[in-house]
């Protein structure tokens, strides 16, 4: 018995240790270093602020005013924009494609999508995505 | 989105053969004010020098030769040309005539005088000789609505001199004439059917030359503000005198054509000073009568927008810096546009926008940041332009040259640009570590400005206000350019 319980409990350890590396695979896509968050939000408003609203909508662009821009903590819609990133750029179960990234929430109009890591020397790159995941634009800021 | 790091830059950035001369004068001084282009920091004007477009300008200089050959023999009147318009000139006379013994027998007489036909009596100039009152054998130039000049040697008192000259207004058609002479008081030659007493060799070169005077018009200001005083314009002349007499000039008319649209002219009629009030920036044009010549000349009015009570936009040379900057970074079409940077340092009062050239290898999105004020210069005020609407898909996306070579794109999916100072922008302005001004980022609808040493503390505002466009170079409106 002494045995059958150690191989039980093996087993079930065996289960949970199975079962453990799903949970760490579905950890969130939401990127979330606060001061990432801060400095991309702060860059999304200023967008949205001096922009021409007029001219955004008519181009079918997502748009709100700039306190109703958010960061997204939702894993599942970070899912989707991770998804959605993947897909428009044809990386999608490669070795390049993205697991997370820093999404912002454009009113319910769209998303704000910023890659993990995009810090170059350069331009920072915003990806604007509709409220149904269809990329609009990349900006550069 | 300017690119690091900063590097040092450089700032940007008779009479017709002597009238080329003069305008070639004119076209080098103006190039040279262009290029110095100071301006005073503490205040809103001028922002432009007067300019001196028309050069010397005179009316035409006329010559005739004249030939005297006897003592009874007036020569003339010989045309010299017209003159319209009253014109203040230099009426000159060269030459000297050798005077010779006729071979009328009043030249024989007994030994030891002898015969003194055919041979050298003296010589004439063109003051001639005084006698009972008057001068004889003289030069006279007479125009036919007035002025001119009688040369006269009075009362003999002048040694013989080669050129006579003396300044005169003058109009109307002229004509020169030598008088015949000296009078004779001798029954043997001068007189009808008798020789003449004296025979002369030479000439008398007779010239009428205009000053060259030009136009200028002076007004009080070059840069005003909706609401503030008038600006006065005086039409004025230089030089105003010549010699004792004063340049001749009448005033025409006086026309305001603003940069853009149809305003309301002065009405000044043919006044010599005109007050105007413009409402928008314009060039106010005086044409007058300048010494025989119609002339025209134009002065710039800046009518700034109203103050905003941000000094980086109320002062004038950083809105210079800026309207330059912007109008060279802007084309109609992206792939043309480029960042550019500006600066303003200021050195014993004087304050000198810059717009800075090119880099190579720059893109319509990035550019070198301005380094920091030359030695010994105050830095006032810098930035950049953005030369794109941000947000704007349909007519300002962004160029491919944009793209980060190093990076993947969505396939067919339109970059634009970002409003605002970048993050890059900012952290640029950081590292830099320079306090003491703020970093202003032209695009073509806003204007945002933070200091160097803090640019999370950034403002904004709107460039159009009420109609009017901040920083905006005159004449050369971006705005009309995309239309």
């Amino acid at each position: 018995m002494r045995s059958a319980l150690t191989i039980s409990w093996a087993l079930l350890l065996g289960c949970l240790n199975v079962q453990a590396a799903p949970v760490v695979a579905q950890a969130s896509a939401c990127l979330s270093q606060p001061d990432s968050v801060s400095a991309y939000l702060d860059m999304v408003r200023q967008h949205y602020a001096y922009s021409d609203s007029a001219s955004v909508v008519s181009a079918g662009n997502p748009w709100a005013d700039t306190t109703a821009i958010a960061h997204v903590t939702v894993s599942s819609i970070c899912q989707d924009a991770v998804d959605a990133y993947n897909a428009a750029l044809g990386t999608t179960g490669t070795p390049q494609q993205d697991t997370a990234a820093y999404v912002f929430s454009i009113g319910n109009s769209g998303y704000v999508y910023v890659r993990p890591g995009d810090t170059s020397e350069g331009r920072q790159h915003y990806y604007i995505f509709t409220a149904s995941w269809v990329l609009k634009a990349t900006m550069l800021g | 989105m300017a690119k690091t790091p900063p590097v040092h830059t450089t700032p940007n950035g008779g009479g017709w053969v002597n009238k080329r001369a003069i305008d070639l004068l004119s076209v080098l001084t103006l190039l040279a004010i262009s290029l110095v282009s100071c301006t005073d920091t503490s205040s809103t004007e001028p922002s432009q020098r007067p300019s001196f477009s028309g050069g010397g300008i005179a009316a035409p200089t006329y010559s005739v030769t004249l030939t005297p050959t006897a003592s009874n023999q007036d020569v003339g009147p010989l045309t010299l040309g017209d003159y319209q318009y009253p014109t203040l000139g230099v009426v000159e006379v060269t030459g000297i005539l050798d005077q010779y013994y006729s071979q009328a027998t009043r030249w024989i007489f007994p030994p030891p005088t002898g015969d003194l036909r055919g041979t050298l009596a003296g010589q004439m100039d063109a003051g001639g000789q005084w006698q009972t009152s008057q001068c004889y054998a003289r030069v006279m130039v007479i125009f036919s609505q007035g002025g001119g000049e009688a040369f006269c040697d009075a009362y003999n008192q002048k040694s013989i001199i080669s050129v006579w000259s003396d300044t005169s207004v003058m109009k109307g058609t002229g004509t020169a004439r030598w008088y015949k002479g000296p009078a004779s008081f001798s029954s043997n030659c001068d007189g009808a059917g008798k020789p003449p007493c004296y025979t002369y060799d030479g000439t008398h070169v007779v010239t009428v030359t205009p000053v060259q005077a030009s136009l200028l018009v002076v007004p009080t200001r070059y840069v005003t503000h909706p609401g503030k005083s008038s600006v006065t314009f005086r039409a004025r002349r230089t030089p105003s005198t010549f010699g004792s007499h004063v340049v001749p000039l009448a005033v025409q008319n006086w026309t305001w054509e603003p940069d853009s649209g149809s305003g309301v002219g002065p009405s000044c009629g043919t006044d010599t000073t005109c007050v105007f009030a413009p409402v928008a920036s314009g060039t106010m044009t005086v044409t007058a009568l300048v010494n025989g010549t119609i002339q025209s000349q134009s002065v710039h009015i800046r009518v700034l927008c109203a103050a905003t009570g941000r000094p980086d936009l109320d002062s004038l040379p950083l809105l210079d810096a800026m309207s330059a900057a912007f109008d060279s970074a802007w084309n109609a079409d992206p792939t043309l546009r480029r960042e550019r940077g500006w600066s303003v340092d200021c050195l014993d009062g004087m304050c000198v926008p810059m717009v800075h050239p090119v880099p190579p290898g720059t893109t319509p999105c990035t550019t070198l940041w301005p380094s920091g004020s030359s030695t010994g210069a105050t830095r006032v005020g810098d930035g950049h332009v953005h030369p794109f609407v941000p947000g704007e898909l349909s007519t300002d996306t962004l160029p491919n040259s944009c793209r980060d070579p190093d990076k993947q794109y969505p396939p067919g999916i339109p970059i634009q640009s970002a409003a605002g100072p970048s993050r890059h922008d900012r952290r640029t302005a950081r590292e830099m570590q320079l306090t003491g001004w703020n970093h202003c980022i032209i695009e073509p609808n806003r204007i945002h400005c933070f200091p160097m040493n803090n640019p999370d503390s950034k403002w904004s505002m709107p460039r159009q206000v009420n109609g009017c466009t901040i920083a905006i170079a005159p004449k050369d409106n971006f705005v009309e350019e995309t239309a």
